[in-house]
C-alpha cells in the first residue's frame, strides 16, 4: 500500500468503519512505515474523538415544551379532531346551559307568581265568600288585609291597567248589579277571567290610587252570588277569583278565574 | 390497546395520517430529537432548529401522503425535509452562525499545545467549542456529510439517503470535510500560537 491508497482508507479506518480486514491490515503496516500518513492516521482519529465528544454535547439538547402542543392543535386541525369539535362542543354546553338557566328561571318565576296568586291574603272585609250563602259546602278562606309589607303586585300589570283593560279606567264601577261580562283572556297565565264585577261597597275604582290585585279560592258557590251560572254538579269544586283591594284594605272588586 | 413503541416509523406514520393521534404523539416523540438536533448541529442556532423542526413535523402532519415507503425510511424523510429548510434558512441567513466563539478567548491555551497535535492538549471544553465551530465554518454540503456520519453516526448509504446523492458522494465529501476540519483546527492552533507568548519556549 502506497500512501494515496492509504488516504483512500484513512477515515474509514480512524472513524473505525467495516472495512475489509485485509485493506485494515495494510494500511495499519504502511503508517507503522510512513511517518506522515502515521500523523495524518493520527490526526483523522483525533478529529473523531472529538466529534464524538461534540455530538455528546447535543444529548441535552431539546426542543421547548410548548412546541408539541402547537403540532398536535396542527395535527388535529388537519384531521378535523378534537379542537376542531372542541369549539362547537363547547358553543353547545353554553347554549344547553343557557336553555337550562333560562328554563330555571322561568320555572322560579313561574312559581313566584303563582304562589303569590295563591295566597289569600284578602283583608276580613266584605268579600264574596262571606255573602256566599251558608249553604257553601266549604267555608271560604280567611281574608286577611294585606298590610303595605306583605303587598303585592301582580307581575306585570298594574290593577289599574287591568282594571282599565277590563272595564274601562275612566268609568267607575257601576254599583248597579253586575252583568255577565264577556270573559277576557289572561295570555301571561293562560287564564279565561270574567271582568270585574264592583262590589257593593260604594267605593270607586277610579278613585283609588294602586290597588292590590290577590288570587283567593272561594267556593263555587259564590259565583250565584255574583249572578253568575254555576254548574251543580260541580258545586263543591272551589273556584278562583282575583280580588282588587284598595288601599285602605277594603275589596273593591272580583272576578273569577278559570 | 396497541403497543405504539413496538411499531415502526412508517407504521406509525400511517396510524396517524388516519388520523390517530397517539401514533403521531409516538412518533413525534420518537423521531423530533434527533431532527431537532441534526437541525441545531447544521444550523448552530436553536430558533432556526426549533423552527425547521416544526416545520419538519407540520410537513408530517399536512403532506405526510407524500413520503413513499418504497423509496426509503421515514427517518430519512424526516432528515431530507429538515434538511431541505435548514439549507433553505442558511442560504438566506448566509452569516447566521451564533455557536461559533471568539477565537481570542483561549488563545493563550491554544498556544500551548504541541505543533501537529491540534486536538490532543485542548481542554475538553475548549476543544468541543473549537470543533464545533470548525464544523459550524464548514460549507453547508461538507458539514451535513460530517453531521450525518460523525455526529449522527449514520452509514455512507443512510447519509446518501438523505441528502439524495450517490454513496460516492458522500463518502468523498465527508472525506473533504474532515480535511477541512483538521486544517482549520491545525490553523486556529498556528493563528494562535503565532499571536500567543509561547511560556514553554520562554524556559526551555
Amino acid at each position: 500500500m502506497n500512501c494515496n491508497d492509504f488516504e483512500t482508507k484513512v477515515t474509514d479506518l480512524a472513524r473505525a468503519q467495516m472495512i475489509d480486514a485485509e485493506a485494515r491490515d495494510r494500511a495499519l503496516a504502511h503508517a507503522a512505515t510512513c511517518r506522515r500518513c502515521a500523523a495524518r492516521l493520527g490526526d483523522e482519529q483525533r478529529l473523531t474523538a472529538g466529534l464524538r465528544e461534540l455530538a455528546a454535547t447535543f444529548d441535552d439538547e431539546q426542543m421547548p415544551a410548548g412546541a408539541a402542543a402547537q403540532l398536535l392543535a396542527a395535527f388535529r386541525e388537519a384531521h378535523h379532531l378534537a379542537p376542531a369539535a372542541k369549539p362547537v362542543r363547547r358553543r353547545l354546553a353554553w347554549a344547553a346551559a343557557a336553555v337550562i338557566l333560562i328554563g330555571l328561571m322561568a320555572l322560579a318565576a313561574v312559581r313566584f307568581v303563582g304562589g303569590r296568586r295563591a295566597q289569600p291574603t284578602l283583608a276580613q272585609q266584605p268579600t264574596p265568600q262571606e255573602s256566599a250563602p251558608p249553604s257553601a259546602p266549604q267555608a271560604p278562606p280567611p281574608v286577611q288585609i294585606p298590610t303595605p309589607h306583605h303587598q303585592r303586585r301582580a307581575p306585570g300589570r298594574a290593577p289599574q291597567e287591568m282594571a282599565r283593560k277590563q272595564d274601562g279606567a275612566a268609568r267607575p264601577p257601576a254599583p248597579q248589579p253586575p252583568q255577565p261580562s264577556p270573559v277576557g283572556i289572561d295570555e301571561q297565565a293562560g287564564e279565561i277571567a270574567t271582568s270585574f264585577i264592583p262590589l257593593s261597597n260604594g267605593r270607586s275604582l277610579a278613585a283609588a290610587e294602586s290597588m292590590q290585585l290577590v288570587r283567593v279560592e272561594l267556593p263555587r258557590s259564590a259565583l250565584v252570588s255574583f249572578g253568575l251560572p254555576m254548574n251543580v254538579e260541580r258545586a263543591d269544586e272551589r273556584v278562583k277569583a282575583d280580588v282588587l283591594i284598595g288601599n285602605d284594605g277594603v275589596a273593591r272588586a272580583i272576578r273569577f278565574v278559570r | 390497546m396497541m403497543n405504539l413503541d413496538a411499531l415502526n416509523d412508517e407504521d406509525l406514520l400511517r396510524l396517524a395520517l388516519a388520523g390517530d393521534e397517539a401514533a403521531f404523539t409516538a412518533l413525534y416523540r420518537r423521531r423530533q430529537p434527533s431532527v431537532y438536533r441534526f437541525a441545531l448541529q447544521m444550523s448552530g442556532s436553536r430558533a432556526l432548529a426549533e423552527d425547521v423542526t416544526q416545520e419538519v413535523f407540520l410537513t408530517l402532519v399536512r403532506d405526510g401522503q407524500r413520503f413513499d415507503p418504497e423509496r426509503g425510511r421515514l427517518l430519512a424523510f424526516l432528515f431530507g425535509v429538515a434538511r431541505h429548510h435548514v439549507l433553505r434558512r442558511l442560504a438566506r441567513e448566509r452569516s447566521f452562525i451564533q455557536m461559533a466563539e471568539s477565537e481570542d478567548e483561549s488563545a493563550a491555551s491554544v498556544g500551548l499545545i504541541a505543533e501537529g497535535d491540534p486536538l490532543s492538549e485542548l481542554t475538553r471544553g475548549e476543544m468541543i467549542a473549537r470543533v464545533r465551530a470548525a464544523v459550524l465554518a464548514l460549507p453547508p454540503h461538507y458539514r451535513e456529510a460530517v453531521v450525518l456520519c460523525d455526529l449522527h453516526e449514520m452509514s455512507y448509504a443512510e447519509a446518501a439517503e438523505v441528502i439524495g446523492c450517490a454513496i460516492g458522494t458522500v463518502r468523498s465529501r465527508l472525506h473533504r470535510a474532515r480535511l477541512m476540519l483538521i486544517e482549520k483546527l491545525r490553523g486556529t492552533q498556528d493563528e494562535a500560537a503565532s499571536r500567543a507568548v509561547n511560556p514553554t519556549g520562554c524556559f526551555a
